[in-house]
């Protein structure tokens, strides 16, 4: 066995044990009707027929698109536009790095715990600071839209890895492409458009392919903490949807049946994007 | 003047890269910077281009003051040492980059393009991005983008460094065919000498942020206005040695001949050496000579092969020896 085999086993192991087997378990009890309570019992295709009748799943999926279509644009145009802003190395840019990065460590749990303060209609320092802007604050928590966008926007904050891939390669752009530019005439918006951006569309495709994943499942930490699925099942994503049939209504099968369709969504979502990535010659 | 460069002074932090450099260039001419590594050469281009600020001087392109400008402002063009090609971008579109930037109507774009193009036999590589081209390829696509937006003036940093040698010799006679043929100046910035002789109208001679000295290129190899210049322009560099070694003539001075004027033989005021290393080069032999602790290079006729440890003379007129005031010394009248 080659060294690096050797190497990768432990991680392999771990891959097949902790998410290889559950996979297969799951896809196996998507076919069967599971309240665990009692053994699984094999029932054909009836959780995909009840999938179509169930309005809550589609309330949950219709949820998790548009959280998908809010949020990963505004992850990746934060992770990009922080790596541009702090690219340059000057006083106090390795603070402001830190800074940036810092959310994405701040366990899930505290993370939403901190904006439910934030929020808080009545003493969040962010209402706050709007009305003190005479700004309107729209009702974040209780509105079903504010609350969309206030889960969007809690997840623009983790992009920690994204910013680091994205500073990395901005740093890479040789610094003569720029100074040909200026000696072209190009103004800021022009280089920014016509060489930074383009010169980066690999690094922020492959951002904007891993965010479409994480976009459907890394929301249920702030959804259950900070709105609790709610208001009026605003924030009731797919994962949400999944655990409430899994662990309050005891329906294993059938939320594995919901999980079952969330990774075909995901990977039908991450292949067109991998295609139009391809078909712009960008990967 | 094309280019006028008056007291320009550069330092980045402690370390001086220009001291008052004056520099001018007349309409059409090629101007070549010549110097070692570090001499302040590509410094001086980029204060031109307006790349680097300067500390102190006055930077003029076609009679207007650009010393605070920005380099998109300057009316000059450059061609970088990697050449910089936009990698994502078509030959054409690296061609018309400048262009779109400037917003210049499409049609106009379009028939710029296709003129430098075909200048630059370019005409089936328009659609290839840089990663398909080959290195001569890169470096006439460098040169259509600087061309195509018909600046006052071209400053060309080292565009030949990452050519093979029969490339390189190829493509500097294309370069200096195509300034005569377009007729803008130039600023060619090099640090080989033969490079500079052989391309350049008027080359200057740069060491340690300073200009040396400004001349013809016959005129420098003839004329040095002192030891470093003589010994940076040809090749293999002058001989300059302690004038002792010449039957003590101008004690305290320097005597300098260059190796292409010393012949093996005897004659009046000849040398003895030691032959210590013979390297042929083709149709000549260059003979390393050790006097006393001296040490001269002779180019000679390839036919002489003189053995390596024996003694031999070597010669040469009175009229082939410069005198300087010390080892980079001023030349002595």
């Amino acid at each position: 066995m080659r060294g690096a085999t050797k190497l990768a086993l432990p991680y392999l192991a771990g891959l097949f044990l902790l998410v290889a087997v559950p996979a297969l378990l799951a896809f196996a009890l998507a076919f069967t009707e599971f309240p665990a309570v009692a053994a699984p019992r094999f029932n054909g295709v009836d959780n995909f027929i009840r999938l179509f009748r169930d309005a809550g799943y589609a309330t949950a999926l219709w949820n998790s698109l548009i959280y998908l279509a809010l949020s990963v644009p505004l992850r990746v145009v934060a992770a990009v536009g922080i790596a541009l802003l702090m690219y340059r190395r000057s006083r106090g840019v390795g603070a402001a790095r830190a800074a940036a990065y810092l959310p994405t460590v701040v366990p899930d749990v505290a993370f939403g715990l901190l904006w439910l303060w934030l929020l808080n209609p009545l003493y969040g320092p962010i209402p706050g600071a709007l009305q003190a802007l005479g700004l309107p604050s729209p009702d974040w928590l209780i509105d079903p839209w504010s609350a969309r966008f206030a889960v969007a926007i809690m997840s623009a904050f983790q992009i920690g890895e994204g910013f680091v891939i994205a500073l990395a390669v901005r740093r890479l752009i040789p610094s003569s492409l720029y100074e040909a530019a200026l000696l072209d005439g190009a103004g800021p918006w022009f280089t920014l458009t016509r060489l930074t951006l383009p010169l980066m569309a690999p690094a922020i495709a492959l951002l904007a392919l891993r965010d479409v994943v994480l976009a459907l499942q890394a929301n249920f930490v702030p959804a259950l903490i900070v709105t609790d699925g709610g208001p009026r099942l605003a924030t009731t994503f797919l994962s949400i949807y999944v655990y409430r049939q899994a662990f309050a209504y005891f329906r294993l099968g059938y939320a594995s049946t919901i999980s079952l369709t969330m990774f075909v969504l995901t990977a039908g979502i991450v292949y067109a994007q991998y295609r139009l990535a391809r078909r712009w010659r960008l990967l | 003047m094309s280019l006028s460069v008056e007291s320009v002074a550069k330092r980045f932090g402690e370390v001086v890269a220009l001291t008052g450099v004056d520099l001018s260039a007349a309409d059409g001419e090629l101007l070549v910077i010549v110097g070692p590594s570090g001499s302040g050469k590509t410094t001086l281009l980029r204060c031109i281009a307006g790349l680097e600020e300067i500390d102190s001087g006055r930077v003029s392109v076609a009679g207007r003051d650009v010393t605070g400008a920005d380099p998109g402002d300057r009316d000059v063009a450059m061609v970088f040492q990697e050449y910089a090609l936009y990698p994502h971008l078509t030959v054409r579109a690296n061609i018309a980059f400048g262009l779109k930037a400037r917003k210049v109507d499409e049609s106009s774009i379009e028939r710029s393009c296709a003129e430098v193009v075909e200048l630059l036999g370019l005409q089936n590589t328009t659609d290839r991005r840089p990663a398909e081209l080959s290195g001569g390829e890169r470096q006439r696509v460098a040169l259509a983008r600087a061309i195509v937006r018909e600046p006052a003036l071209f400053l060309m940093d080292e565009p030949l460094a990452n050519l093979d040698a029969e490339l390189r010799t190829h493509t500097r006679g294309e370069i200096k065919r195509l300034q005569k043929r377009i007729g803008t100046t130039m600023l060619y910035v090099t640090h080989d000498q033969i490079e500079a002789m052989t391309m350049g109208d008027s080359v200057a001679v740069m060491r340690a942020g300073t200009i040396e000295q400004i001349d013809s290129p016959l005129n420098l190899y003839n004329h040095p206005a002192n030891a470093f210049v003589a010994r940076f322009i040809g090749h293999p560099p002058m001989n300059v040695f302690p004038a002792e070694v010449l039957s003590g003539e101008k004690r305290g001075a320097y005597a300098g001949i260059r190796p292409e004027r010393l012949r093996l033989g005897d004659g009046p005021g000849s040398i003895a050496g030691e032959v210590e290393l013979v390297e042929p080069i083709g149709g000549e032999v260059l003979v390393h000579l050790s006097v006393d602790s001296t040490r001269l290079i002779a180019r000679i006729p390839g036919d002489e092969h003189p053995p390596i440890g024996t003694s031999v003379n070597v010669t040469f007129g009175a009229d082939d020896v410069f005198w300087f005031e010390g080892p980079d010394g001023k030349t002595l009248a």
